[in-house]
């Protein structure tokens, strides 16, 4: 009689790179053209317990975001405030689960951190400091970026005083072409990923991160779709705090 | 921690202005650097660079067999790891060095990860199943200043002088593969390291920027980008940092010029020190700290 066996086998490794990112008509995979964002949504008002915070979803990319504060410092004493940014990316975000990579969590939140000091201001409040919370719930690409848009606009959902919101805008060269706010597949297997965070009333970048071998040229044409969807994004970003903060 | 007073500071601010920085050099000079190869006899590949005799760090290089990343079966796998040891500043002791060593581990990954720097496909033995690791350990010995750059010239330094084992796969009759690592240690491959980036740090003070800031310009500096340039001049990484001032993106367009000049003038005289390195009779050297 045939006894079945119980076997542990590896699950087979299926390539998802597809054959193009972009299509004979000039759209990408999802039927976007080059520099369109995906369906983004925004809102402020998440957390309850929180100061202020906010909620942004670049479709399948989901961020909720919290801050708290001004508090006291434990540290020395400073005539400057400070701010604290935490990036966390939840362990079922992913296709593949998550394991514990304290280090990328690290990277961003430092990331985080200085692309929205600079647009704090933070004589306003001395030997204090903010606390910004990130959690990314769904990442499906540009999930820096989204938390970056998400932090600044639960600050000012917080009521702290800034200079200015900060836009962000992730790209990523595929099929040598330039696409604007990427999915996970097409961050995956394109080249140059660039993050970056962008003043748009005072015309200053707060924050750019780039990884991967691309000409000079094609870095200055990078900058500019960034700060230029940057600038969209703080658009967008200013219209939600006007209609939740107005009504 | 180190600490400058405002005056101090002033100093130095107006110096820059005038394009005279306190140890001579004007704003686009960078300092000389030492570089020494094949110093740690444990590892596969290790460097040591010297800004300045000042600025001083480690990096070994080793390689393993291990796992490949699931995401990308067909390749080698990259693990960098940076320590500021406490010998260097106070302020690295306990957990003040964990900032630090996570951005600086990132400027090196994100430099080194992508597919065209070093061939990882290359480093893969079997596809899905078994690849070499490098695992790029590096070490702040002592810091003045722009640890950025000088890391970046030890890493290329320490991949140059890697030495990966050669190995022979084996199919054996039940399929599964089995590896024979040769130990005969002249029998080895060396990793393409030509297209390997180095950075450059240019340091934004007031409205100009200078280029690798010694650690009290670094206390002035509002910004800091670090741009890594390869030998073909395109730009390889760009981490920004600092907390008091963004960067207007012309301003910043002018900063990538100057990097990929600056860097391909330092990528040049880094291969000749490494051919030198290379051609050099290893046995007159005597001791590590010299």
């Amino acid at each position: 009689m045939y006894a079945p066996q119980i076997k542990s086998v590896r699950p087979l490794q299926q390539s998802d790179k597809p054959s193009k990112f972009i299509g004979d008509d000039g759209k990408r995979i999802d039927g976007r053209s080059l520099d369109e964002f995906r369906s983004v949504f925004m809102r402020t008002g998440m957390v309850k317990q929180a100061k202020g915070s906010a909620y942004i979803e670049l479709n399948n990319t989901k961020v909720i975001c919290s801050a708290y504060g001004p508090r006291q410092t434990n540290n020395e004493f400073s005539d400057k405030g400070m701010l604290n940014c935490d990036f966390k990316i939840a362990s079922f975000a992913s296709k593949q689960r998550r394991k514990k990579t304290r280090d990328e969590d690290k990277e961003f939140s430092i990331y985080m951190r200085d692309a929205l000091e600079i647009s704090v201001n933070l004589d306003k409040f001395p030997k204090s400091v903010v606390d910004v919370y990130a959690l990314v719930l769904e990442d499906d690409g540009s999930a820096l970026a989204a938390a970056i848009m998400c932090g600044s606009l639960a600050l000012a959902d917080a009521g702290i005083e800034l200079y200015d919101l900060v836009g962000a805008c992730s790209a990523i060269k595929v099929d040598s072409h330039i696409v604007i706010d990427p999915s996970s597949t097409e961050q995956k297997y394109g080249v140059g990923a660039i993050t970056c965070a962008h003043m748009s009333n005072l015309n200053e970048i707060t924050q750019l991160t780039e990884a991967g071998d691309v000409e000079y040229s094609t870095m200055v044409e990078f900058v500019n779709m960034c700060v230029d969807g940057c600038r969209k994004m703080s658009d967008k970003m200013r219209q939600t705090l006007a209609t939740e903060h107005l009504k | 921690m180190i600490k400058i007073s405002p005056s101090e500071k002033q100093f130095l601010i107006d110096g820059i202005k005038q394009n005279m920085r306190t140890d001579g050099r004007s704003r686009l000079d960078y300092r000389a650097f030492t570089v020494e190869t094949g110093l740690v006899a444990q590892t596969n590949g290790s460097a040591r660079v010297k800004l300045a005799n000042n600025t001083d760090v480690l990096v070994g290089v080793k390689v393993e067999i291990g796992d490949p990343d699931p995401d990308f079966p067909d390749q080698g796998r990259l693990e960098v790891r940076v320590e500021c040891s406490p010998s260097a500043s106070p302020e690295f002791e306990g957990r003040g060095a964990e900032e630090m060593n996570a951005i600086l581990s990132a400027m090196l990954r994100n430099m080194l990860q992508n597919a065209r720097t070093v061939d990882w496909a290359s480093l893969c033995i079997s596809p899905g199943k078994q690849c070499w690791i490098v695992y790029v350990d590096c070490l702040v010995l002592d810091s003045a200043g722009n640890l950025f750059d000088a890391l970046s010239i030890a890493t290329k330094s320490a991949l140059f002088n890697t030495k990966v084992p050669k190995i022979e796969v084996m199919e054996t009759s039940s399929g599964q593969t089995e590896i024979e690592v040769s130990d005969d240690p002249s029998d080895f491959t060396r990793l393409s390291t030509a297209s390997i980036p180095i950075s450059v740090t240019l340091a934004k003070v007031g409205s100009r920027y200078i280029v690798d800031p010694t650690i009290e310009e670094e206390l002035c500096m509002e910004s800091r980008v670090t741009i890594a340039i390869n030998s073909k001049g395109n730009i390889c990484s760009i981490q920004k940092g600092g907390v008091s001032s963004g960067i207007n993106p012309s301003e910043f367009n002018k900063m990538l010029q100057h990097a990929r000049k600056i860097g391909l003038v330092l990528l040049k005289e880094l291969d000749a020190l490494l051919d030198k390195e290379e051609n050099n009779d290893t046995s007159t050297k005597i001791g590590f700290a010299r």
